[in-house]
C-alpha cells in the first residue's frame, strides 16, 4: 500500500481551483482526502465509506484543471490529477464518453460548431450554455492577424540537422488550427531539417487520460508510437505543451528500456530545434504583449525563445487557463472563472497575448475581452 | 459540560442564515475539515467560514448560548492536532478573512486579517524593501492567523526570534461575541497587562483571531550560507559553541546528527568525503558590503572542520540548503510513517538531549533522525516505522514518550514550535499550580468551554 497525502498543505498555493474558492475541500488536499480511500494503492477495501462513495464525492473531487501543479509543489510527488483518473477509469461517467467521442469523431467538426455558435447572440443563449457557445467560438480559424516578426536561421545557429524530425501536431492544430502545422514544417525545413509526414499522428491521448478512459488511451498512444516507428524514430517536434506533456509520458508507459530512453531523446519542443534565429520585427508588432506560460511545460523553452525574437513580453500571472483536462466539459464555469482570471493577470496595456499550447490558446480566446487577441505564437511567426 | 452533538434544522437555519454559500453540512466537504497534519480524525457538524468580524461576533454569541463547541481554523498544518475536532463541533475556517490591510512604511507595521497566505504577506512586505521574519518550515503552507494561534517558529528564531516577537496587537473575538482590542500599532505599550501575548501561542483556547498588527524590520539585502561537516555531533557542536563565543550571531545554525548523514549519503549525491558524520548549516544575513566579512569571520571561528562549502547569494545557497531540506523525503528510507519531536532544551544540552534520545532509541531497536535548530535548542527528533508492523509500531510509540519525559530532565519543553493540540500530556511539564492558573484564565475567556476543548493545556 503507498502512503498517500500527509496533509502538509503546501498544496494549497499553486492550485487554480483552491485560488478560485479560497476553501480547503477544492485544495488538491481535499480532493485526496476524498479520493484516497476509493483507490487500491492508498485504502484497503474495507476501509470504504459508503457514504463518501463515488457518487458522494465526484462533484467535489472532479474539480481539477489537470495542471500538475500541485504534484511539483508535493514532497511526495503525489499527483491528484492522476489519482482522480485512476478513480474516474474505475466509475465511468457519461461526460467522458461525451468527451471520447468529441476527440474521436468530432474532430474535423469543430470548424463548423464554432461556425454555428457564431451564429448564436449571445445575449440569447442560456447562462448555462454560455461557456461552451465562447469556445466553440473560439475554435473559429480567423485568419487576421498580420505576423510581427519574420525570422530566418541565423549564419552562427548552431544545430545538428542530420537526423530527421516530424511534426507532433495534436488534435487542435490537425482539426481546427493545420496553419500551425504547415508552418512548424515550413520553419524546420528553413533550418535544414528532413522533415517526415505528420499525417500518421492522432490525438496525444492526454485528454483520454484524465478522463480515465484508458483503453482509448491506450490505442492512441500505440497509433502514435507505431508511427514514429515507422518513419525510423525520427526527432518529435512540438508545439503544444499538453501534448508535450501526455507524450512525454510514454516514456513511462508504454515504452520501456532503450526504446523509452530513445523516445525520451526524440521528444522536444519545437522552439529548442529553431535555435540562433535571426529576426526582423515588422511594424505589426505591439510594443509589448503578454505571454500565458501553459502549465505543462516542464521546462518552459518557448518563453526564452520568444523573448530572444520578440522583445516586449510579459508572462501573466494568473496560474492556470483552467481548458486542461475535461474540466471543459464537466465544469464549464469553473473553467471559464479560470480563464477569467487568468486574463485579468496580464498589464492592462497587453492588448495581444501569446502562448505556447493549443488548449490555452483555445480557452483564453474564448475569454478574451473585445479587442484583445490570443494566439500560439506560431501564428506571429513568418519566413 | 454537555454540548450539542447533533445540529437542530434551527441550528441550520441560523447557519445559513448568517453564511449563506459559506457554510457546509455535507459530508464531502466537511471531510477535509475532519483532520489536519497530524492526520488524526474527528467530528465535524458543520464548516462555516466567515468573511467578516460581525459575522464572528454574532456566532460566537449564538454558539455560547446554545453550547455549540467550535474550532477555529486556519490552513490545517497543525502536527499537534490542533484543528481537530476532539468534540462534535463546528468548524470555523478564516481562510474567509484574507486581506492584508495595511503595510505601512512609515509605522513599519503590517495590519492584516488571520487569513492572509504568511509566504504571501512576506513577499509584500518585501516588495515594500520591509521584513517580516519568522520563517516556520511549512509557511507556504500556512496562515498567519494559525502562526500566531500556534506562535510559530523557524530557522531565523536564533536571529529574529519567533513569531510572538512580532505580534504588537490583536482583535479577538471571545466566546459570547465580545470584540476585544488588545495592543496595537506601537511598537511600545506597557499601559495594563500584556493581553496580545496571552493570545499568541494560546492555540486557539481563548477567543477567534480577526486582525493582527504584525511588527516589521528593514528588510537585510544579502545573506551567505556555510555547510560544513564534522567527524561527530560532538564535534559540530563544540564547534558551533565558539562562532557565539566569538560574538557572532548568524542568522540561523541547523545540525544533522550521524544517522541523518547516513540517510543522505543512502538517498543521494554528497559533497562531502566520507569521514563526515555530522553537519551543521550556518546563514548570516545583513548589508551587501558587510556579509562577505561577516561569513569570512564565522569561517575563520571553525578551525576544526573536516570540510566546508559556501554559498553567497540565493543560487548557491539554494543548492547547500538543498541538502537540509532533503532531509524530511530522505528519512523515509527507515520506514513509510512517521512520528516526529520538536522538543526545545536549552541551547548548551543539545548534544546531551541527542545522545539520550539515541540511547532510548536505540534500546527500543529504533534509530532516532535528529536535526533542527542548533541556534535556539530545538530539536527535530523523528522516529520511522511500518504502522502495519504492530510490533514495530508499538516500540516506535513507547520511544517517543521515553523522549518526551527525557527532554523535561534537560529542563526542556515537549514543544518548542508545533503546540500541545491534542497530543501532549502538558500535565507533564507544567507544574500543578501554573497549570490551574492556565485553565482559571481560560474559564474567564471561555467560561462554557466551547472553544478548542480538550486542547492545548
Ligand atoms: C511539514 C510541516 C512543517 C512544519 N514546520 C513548522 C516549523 O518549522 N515551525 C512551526 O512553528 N510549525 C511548523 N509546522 C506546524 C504548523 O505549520 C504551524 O503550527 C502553523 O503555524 C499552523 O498554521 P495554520 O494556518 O496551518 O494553522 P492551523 O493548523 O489551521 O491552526 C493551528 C491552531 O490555531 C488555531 N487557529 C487557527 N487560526 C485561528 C484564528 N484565527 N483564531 C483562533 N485560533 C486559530 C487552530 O484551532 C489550531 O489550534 C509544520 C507543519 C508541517 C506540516
Ligand atoms: S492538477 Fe492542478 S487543478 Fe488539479 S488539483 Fe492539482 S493543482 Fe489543482
Ligand atoms: S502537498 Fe502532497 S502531501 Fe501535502 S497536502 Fe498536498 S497532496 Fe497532500
Amino acid at each position: 500500500m503507498k502512503r498517500g497525502c500527509t496533509q502538509c498543505g503546501e498544496c494549497l498555493n499553486v492550485c487554480p481551483v483552491y485560488r478560485q474558492f479560497s476553501r480547503e475541500e477544492y485544495a488538491p488536499k481535499g480532493k485526496r482526502l476524498l479520493l484516497e480511500p476509493l483507490h487500491e494503492d492508498f485504502s484497503a477495501a474495507h476501509e470504504k465509506d459508503p457514504e463518501l462513495d463515488w457518487e458522494h464525492i465526484k462533484e467535489l473531487a472532479r474539480l481539477c484543471a489537470g495542471c500538475g501543479k500541485c504534484q511539483q509543489a508535493c514532497a511526495r510527488k503525489l499527483s491528484t490529477a492522476d489519482l482522480l483518473s485512476d478513480v474516474r477509469a474505475q466509475h465511468p461517467h457519461w461526460t467522458q464518453h461525451f468527451w471520447s467521442l468529441w476527440i474521436k469523431h468530432m474532430g474535423p467538426m469543430w470548424p463548423s460548431l464554432g461556425m454555428l455558435a457564431s451564429l448564436v447572440p449571445g445575449w440569447v443563449a442560456p447562462k448555462g450554455l454560455r461557456p461552451s457557445l465562447d469556445s466553440a467560438k473560439a475554435m473559429v480559424n480567423k485568419h487576421n492577424l498580420k505576423p510581427w516578426v519574420t525570422i530566418s536561421k541565423g549564419a552562427s545557429a548552431d544545430v545538428d540537422v542530420s537526423t530527421p524530425v516530424v511534426v507532433f501536431q495534436g488534435c487542435t492544430a490537425k482539426n481546427i488550427r493545420p496553419q500551425w502545422t504547415e508552418k512548424a514544417q515550413n520553419l524546420l525545413r528553413a533550418w535544414g531539417y528532413e522533415v517526415k509526414d505528420s499525417s500518421g499522428f492522432n490525438c496525444c491521448g492526454g485528454t483520454m487520460h484524465t478522463a480515465g478512459i484508458y483503453d482509448t488511451m491506450h490505442e492512441m498512444q500505440q497509433k502514435n508510437i507505431e508511427h514514429w516507428r515507422a518513419l525510423g524514430r525520427p526527432r518529435i517536434a512540438v508545439f503544444c505543451a499538453s501534448c508535450h506533456h501526455a507524450l512525454a509520458d510514454y516514456a513511462n508507459s508504454p515504452l520501456s528500456g532503450q526504446e523509452a530512453e530513445q523516445w525520451k531523446q526524440s521528444l522536444m519542443p519545437l522552439s529548442r530545434l529553431l535555435k540562433g534565429a535571426e529576426a526582423h520585427s515588422a511594424a505589426e508588432k505591439p510594443e509589448l504583449y503578454g505571454y500565458h506560460q501553459p502549465c505543462h511545460w516542464k521546462t518552459d523553452e518557448d518563453m526564452p525563445f520568444l523573448q530572444e525574437i520578440l522583445p516586449g513580453l510579459v508572462k501573466g500571472n494568473g496560474i492556470c487557463c483552467g481548458m486542461g483536462g475535461i474540466l471543459q466539459i464537466t465544469n464549464p464555469d469553473l473553467s471559464r472563472n479560470m480563464a477569467d482570471s487568468c486574463m485579468q493577470g496580464f498589464p492592462r496595456q497587453a492588448r495581444n497575448i501569446l502562448t505556447s499550447c493549443s488548449g490555452c490558446t483555445i480557452q483564453l480566446t474564448a475569454a478574451a475581452p473585445e479587442g484583445i487577441t490570443v494566439n500560439h505564437w506560431l501564428d506571429v511567426v513568418t519566413l | 459540560m454537555s454540548y450539542v452533538t447533533k445540529l437542530t434544522s434551527a441550528h441550520r437555519a441560523f447557519l445559513e442564515d448568517l453564511f449563506k454559500e459559506n457554510v457546509s453540512f455535507d459530508k464531502p466537504s466537511l471531510r477535509v475539515y475532519a483532520s489536519d497534519a497530524s492526520n488524526m480524525k474527528g467530528e465535524v457538524l458543520a464548516m462555516v467560514r466567515p468573511t467578516s468580524v460581525e459575522q464572528v461576533q454574532e456566532f460566537m454569541r449564538w454558539a455560547d448560548a446554545e453550547r455549540v463547541v467550535v474550532h477555529p481554523r486556519g490552513r490545517g498544518t497543525s502536527l499537534s492536532g490542533g484543528c481537530v475536532p476532539t468534540l462534535p463541533g463546528i468548524v470555523v475556517s478564516m481562510l474567509g478573512m484574507d486581506r492584508i490591510l495595511d503595510i505601512s512604511d512609515t509605522d513599519f507595521v503590517a495590519t492584516v486579517e488571520p487569513g492572509v497566505g504568511t509566504t504571501l504577506l512576506q513577499a509584500e512586505c518585501e516588495k515594500r524593501n520591509m521584513f517580516y521574519p519568522p520563517d516556520p518550515a511549512s509557511s507556504k503552507a500556512t496562515s498567519i492567523g494559525g502562526n500566531v494561534v500556534t506562535c510559530a517558529g523557524g530557522l531565523r528564531a536564533v536571529k529574529y526570534g519567533v513569531t510572538r516577537d512580532y505580534v504588537l496587537g490583536c482583535d479577538v473575538v471571545i466566546p459570547g461575541g465580545k470584540l476585544l482590542q488588545l495592543g496595537g500599532r506601537t511598537q511600545k505599550d506597557v499601559i495594563g497587562l500584556d493581553m496580545t501575548r496571552f493570545m499568541v501561542g494560546s492555540e486557539g483556547t481563548l477567543g477567534i483571531l480577526t486582525k493582527l498588527h504584525l511588527k516589521l524590520i528593514p528588510k537585510p539585502d544579502a545573506s551567505a550560507s556555510l555547510l560544513v561537516g564534522y567527524s561527530s555531533l560532538d564535534a559540530a557542536l563544540s564547534s558551533m559553541g565558539k562562532v557565539f563565543a566569538a560574538g557572532i550571531l548568524p542568522s540561523a545554525v541547523e545540525f544533522m546528527n550521524e544517522t541523518v548523514l547516513d540517510i543522505l549519503k543512502q538517498t543521494g549525491e554528497y559533497p562531502w568525503p566520507d569521514t563526515v558524520n555530522s553537519l551543521l548549516l550556518f546563514q548570516v544575513d545583513g548589508a551587501e558590503d558587510t556579509v562577505p566579512l561577516e561569513i569570512a569571520r564565522l569561517s575563520k571561528q571553525i578551525d576544526d572542520a573536516l570540510w566546508r562549502m559556501q554559498g553567497v547569494g540565493k543560487e548557491e545557497e539554494n543548492e547547500l540548503w538543498g541538502y537540509r531540506r532533503r532531509v524530511s523525503a530522505a528519512s523515509y528510507v527507515l520506514g513509510p510513517d512517521r512520528i516526529g519531536g520538536d522538543m526545545a532544551v536549552p541551547r548548551g544540552q543539545i548534544l546531551n538531549a541527542v545522545r539520550r534520545f539515541e540511547s532510548l532509541a536505540e534500546k527500543n531497536g529504533k534509530r532516532l533522525i535528529a536535526f533542527g535548530h542548533a541556534g535556539d535548542g530545538n530539536i527535530h527528533a523523528n522516529l520511522h516505522y511500518d504502522a502495519s508492523d504492530p510490533d514495530d509500531a508499538e516500540r516506535t510509540q513507547k520511544t517517543h514518550h521515553e523522549m518526551d519525559a527525557a527532554v523535561l530532565e534537560f529542563g526542556g519543553s515537549l514543544s518548542g514550535e508545533h503546540g500541545g493540540g491534542c497530543l501532549k500530556d502538558v500535565g507533564r511539564q507544567l507544574g500543578e499550580d501554573e497549570h490551574e492558573m492556565m485553565l482559571k484564565v481560560r474559564s474567564l475567556f471561555d467560561p462554557n468551554g466551547i472553544l478548542n476543548p480538550k486542547k492545548g493545556y
